[in-house]
């Protein structure tokens, strides 16, 4: 009881809470944004909090190695204490958000049959990845290597020997993987939280905080949309089948997806009102950077499925939206492209997962991983490759079926005819350039992409949403003349 | 009405990813909800909690825990849960300082780069990789004179690499006749009887599936082949070839008794085919303790024509652990188990398990009395009565063996001998988990501590250890009974709440 009113309760105000308010703060008195944009982006955003944490704690130690655990604590706090002041000013912006809140509880009763039914499913659904995060042992193989990695940071007080490229000398541990390290940060920050890595504690609130964040994001993303379409992509997210089994083990990816979600929400409002708020187009910037901080996926993709999806939706001379892209993406790399810098410096590369072992031929890697994946010729890696998000509903459900229907319908028109706007041509024009790139890599011989069911999850919440504005523009419709 | 209806069909359209997450979920939490057992969450760390998973290598983990010497280094075929969970230093199958054991031209040289890498152990996940089955490390675990399968847990295998002072010839003895029958499946309506090698073509994205001996592979065939029967327990080695484009998976389907059901569908090999080279498949592994009757499987996925070839299979000389009852030494009585080994140390080990066979198999694997299942989710108790004579030091141990055969040894107290009749009673509490059991007497040095100990046990292949000469115990009488039938009817759940029982004929019986 005393670690937890000392040491945890502070933890998670702070890490969970706080962070994300000051993160706000700081972004609303650098963008003036109007009151009725306040709540809508304050939900985007509010997870990133824990994520700029973990980018204050990874600067820190990079900048200043060396030093005792406790001064990159007080460099964390005194980060957030900091952006905290520069957005004091604008602390009453934050009255909407909270009355906001309360007249969505009072209006409870409003919902309709529906919508309840959807409500209780999606919290069931969150309900049961909380207690399967919360009380199972971790298990999951990256979650487990990620934890190895954070408790060898924790015990040494050093990133310097990551990526773990010679086999650590007291285990024998050897992990080539140069991931950017954004999830690792926050576990090491929960480590320092709790004084201990042997018994993983706090860490294991991380994974199913990030599901929470998620849908937050979406409620943003749909905010001016009917409440159904909210809960039904969070219901269609949270039910994809390898969504729900990785976040119930611990596994990195509702952590990246969110990021990815703020992102593209912060692209989208850059690429709808940036003409009007140039400095949109920063605060882009700095979410795409933090979504690249969070894996090395979204360190490759973030900034070309985004800036093609800005290209896509916004506005202007074409000369102007590549302006506005490539500042962006200056700054997301500025923000969060330190990896790249990094394996530039140590491997040659921006990218570095390279096994040496596995450059011997006669090991034939590559075959392995397609035959273990029941990919034998073009045909299946075409349908069980590239397409696997249709062939595979054991890991994906229905959804891309639901979403091919409503990009059907969208072409006719049906069954309404602005159903779809900008948010739903970012979310599809992101999606598409996921599978050329994933096509990409298959035309190229590797099977690393479109064989882990986790990478082309990247873009699950935005499939959802697709789904979830179809089948509710359908039901509306049909509702009426009922 | 109508609102329903549609409320109805969108739910319809919502719901069906919600039946897909079950269906995935069945592969992938099950192991991991073993963990979660109400009685022991949360006063135990994951690890414990893990242990007790139907996922093999959280088993196998947990025994090179608690019996691998402390230094000993294992080459991992899967990382990071044994570093996360276990204890000991590892190399890892892809560290570049595998690529001269990779590189070398065979076996041996293999063997030798191993050896001088200073690998002890190996430890290999269910499933195959291409540095086992690609490289000369495969051929050198498929080699029970250079390798020595250790402990295997639904398919998770543990090997110790034979240090080049205890390697030996062994013998083998051939389980399987070449022109044995085997069924195929591939485009047709039904099986069709082949002999090896044989020649198919692959149906239009359809799966060869190759089954050994007659009838359904749901039943097992009446022999292997002829009389040649397998024991259970026993070391197998298997070795085939396939040419073709594709992947090909090898099962041995494994039997119980009276073939009324499969014991173990136990994966030997995953693997790419090599297109116009022959894929050689050479493997060993320790045939289920319950297993009275089996099937080999390979299933080839693929396109083209494939070429199954030779298909060998080789039944081990035992390696028997050192220090232990012979084979069939005693049968059990029909109350607990009967005693009549003698331990005689005269600079040679002599430890005495009860029950037939090898102590760490279940003593039912032999054709033991089924064993007197305790009752389920309640702990059980046995009277020991030990009548020895003679002078020295011993340890009075038992082997418990759970539902899944995985054996746990647990020491119970060090006796001392002097000269003389010694009549011993104790009582023994096995939990609700166990299902068989033995109990063993061994004779240890003065200096030997219970960890000491315990690591020998299960480490089988230790050198001999000194016992002094002057140790020679002869057990007169060992016996093994439930504890009165009272006990029985009181279930011992009523014990466990006696502080609370009014009841002095039951307190009376439970302090009994």
């Amino acid at each position: 009881m005393q670690a937890l009113a000392g040491s945890v309760l502070p933890y998670l105000l702070l890490t969970y809470v706080l962070s994300g308010c000051a993160l706000f703060l700081a972004a609303q008195r650098f963008l003036r944004l109007p009151a009725a944009e306040v709540p809508r982006l304050f939900w985007l955003s509010f997870g990133a909090g824990p994520v700029l944490v973990s980018w204050l704690l990874v600067t820190a130690m990079q900048l200043a190695p060396g030093l005792p655990q406790l001064a990159y604590v007080v460099a964390v706090e005194a980060g957030l204490v900091a952006l905290g002041l520069a957005g004091w000013p604008a602390r009453s912006e934050l009255r909407p958000v909270a009355a906001g809140v309360c007249e969505s509880v009072r209006r409870l009763r409003a919902w309709s049959g529906i919508e309840r039914v959807t409500a209780f499913l999606l919290l069931a659904m969150l309900a049961g990845i909380t207690g399967f995060a919360l009380l199972l042992p971790i298990t999951e193989n990256d979650a487990i290597q990620y934890a190895l990695v954070s408790r060898m940071f924790y015990e040494r007080d050093t990133l310097a020997f990551y990526p773990v490229v010679r086999p650590d000398p007291a285990t024998g541990f050897y992990a080539v993987s140069s991931h950017p390290l954004g999830f690792m940060g926050l576990y090491l920050w929960s480590f320092m939280a709790q004084g201990s890595a042997g018994q993983l504690g706090l860490v294991k609130l991380v994974s199913p905080a990030f599901v929470c964040f998620s849908l937050l994001a979406l409620a943003a993303l749909h905010w001016r949309r009917p409440r159904l379409v909210t809960l039904t992509a969070s219901l269609l997210l949270l039910a994809t089948p390898v969504y729900f089994i990785q976040a119930s083990l611990l596994s990195i990816d509702s952590f990246r997806i969110y990021l990815l979600v703020a992102a593209a929400g912060w692209t989208l409002e850059t690429a709808e009102r940036g003409a009007a708020r140039p400095r949109l187009k920063w605060v882009a910037g700095i979410f795409c950077g933090l979504s690249m901080f969070s894996h090395s996926i979204n360190l490759v993709l973030t900034i070309p499925l985004l800036g093609a999806a800005y290209l896509v939706v916004a506005g202007g001379p074409v000369f102007e939206r590549l302006r506005v892209a490539s500042l962006i993406g200056v700054t997301a790399i500025v923000v969060g492209g330190e990896r790249i810098l990094s394996n530039f410096l140590q491997f040659g590369m921006p990218i570095y997962d390279f096994l040496p072992v596995y450059e011997l031929r006669f090991i034939r890697h590559p075959a392995h991983v397609w035959g273990e994946a029941g990919i034998i010729d073009a045909w299946d890696r075409v349908v069980g490759g590239v397409l696997r998000g249709f062939a595979d509903p054991r890991s994906y459900g229905i959804t891309y079926w639901i979403a091919a229907a409503g990009l059907v319908a969208w072409l006719l028109r049906w069954p309404a005819r602005d159903w779809a706007g900008p948010t739903e041509k970012l979310l599809l024009a992101t999606t598409a350039c996921l599978y050329v790139f994933a096509a990409a890599t298959v035309a190229a011989g590797s099977p690393a992409f479109v064989t882990n069911a986790r990478y082309l999850m990247t873009v699950q919440p935005f499939i959802a949403s697709l789904a979830a504005a179809f089948l509710v523009a359908a039901y509306e419709r049909y509702r009426h003349i009922a | 009405m109508r609102r329903l209806v549609i409320a109805g069909f969108f739910a319809a359209l919502v719901m069906p990813n919600a039946l897909f997450v079950v269906a995935y979920g069945r592969n992938y939490l099950p192991g991991v909800l073993d963990a979660l057992n109400p009685f022991v969450f949360p006063a135990r760390g994951d690890r414990d909690l893990l242990a007790n998973s139907r996922w093999g290598w959280y088993r196998v983990i947990d025994f090179t825990r608690r019996f691998l010497p402390p230094e000993a280094s294992v080459l991992v075929f899967r990382q990071n849960d044994f570093v996360f969970y276990g204890a000991h230093r590892v190399i890892r199958d892809v560290d570049p300082r595998m690529i001269p054991v990779y590189t070398q031209p065979g076996r041996e040289e293999a063997y030798r780069a191993l050896i001088a890498l200073g690998v002890d152990y190996f430890y290999l996940p269910s499933y195959d990789t291409p540095t086992q089955y690609n490289t000369p490390v495969g051929a050198v675990l498929a080699d029970p004179e250079l390798a020595r399968l250790v402990f295997e847990q639904r398919g998770t295998r543990l090997y110790r690499l034979v240090p080049p002072a205890e390697r030996r010839r062994l013998g083998t003895r051939p389980m399987l006749d070449a022109k044995a029958e085997w069924l195929l499946y591939s485009d047709g309506p039904d099986w069709r009887p082949v002999t090896l090698p044989h020649e198919a073509e692959a149906g239009d994205r359809e799966a060869l599936w190759l089954q050994s001996g007659e009838g359904s592979w749901q039943l097992p065939p009446p022999e292997l082949d002829g009389d040649r029967r397998f024991r259970p327990g026993a070391t197998l080695r298997v070795k085939a070839s396939v040419t073709g484009h594709g992947w090909v998976r090898l099962y041995a389907i494994e039997y119980s008794g009276q073939g009324r059901g499969i014991a173990e569908l136990r994966p030997l090999r995953e693997s790419a085919l090599k297109d116009r080279e022959p894929f050689q498949v050479d493997v060993q592994f320790r045939t289920h303790p319950r297993s009275s009757g089996m099937r080999f499987l390979m299933i080839v996925k693929g396109a083209g024509r494939f070429r199954i070839g030779a298909f060998d299979v080789t039944q081990v000389e035992e390696l028997l652990p050192y220090g232990l009852a012979a084979l069939g030494a005693a049968a059990p009585r029909a109350q607990g188990l009967a005693a009549g080994s003698v331990l005689d140390s005269q600079g040679h080990d002599g430890d005495y398990f009860s029950g037939p066979g090898h102590y760490l198999v279940p003593p039912s694997a032999y054709g033991a009395e089924p064993p007197r299942p305790a009752a389920w989710g309640m702990p059980s108790a046995y009277r020991v009565v030990l009548e020895a004579r003679g002078e020295g030091r011993a340890l009075l141990s038992a082997v418990t063996f759970d539902h899944d055969g995985m054996p746990q040894a647990t020491p119970l107290e060090t006796l001392t001998f002097t000269r003389g009749n010694a009549v011993i009673e104790r009582v023994l509490v096995l939990g609700p988990e166990v299902r068989e059991y033995r109990v063993g007497l061994l004779p240890v040095t003065e200096s030997e501590s219970l960890l000491d100990w315990t690591k020998r046990f299960f480490w089988s292949d230790l050198p001999p250890r000194h016992v002094p000469a002057a140790t020679a115990i002869r057990i007169d009488r060992l016996e093994v009974t439930p504890l009165p039938e009272a006990i029985g009817d009181l279930r011992v759940r009523d014990c466990l709440l006696a502080r609370r029982s009014r009841n002095a004929d039951t307190a009376a019986v439970c302090r009994r």
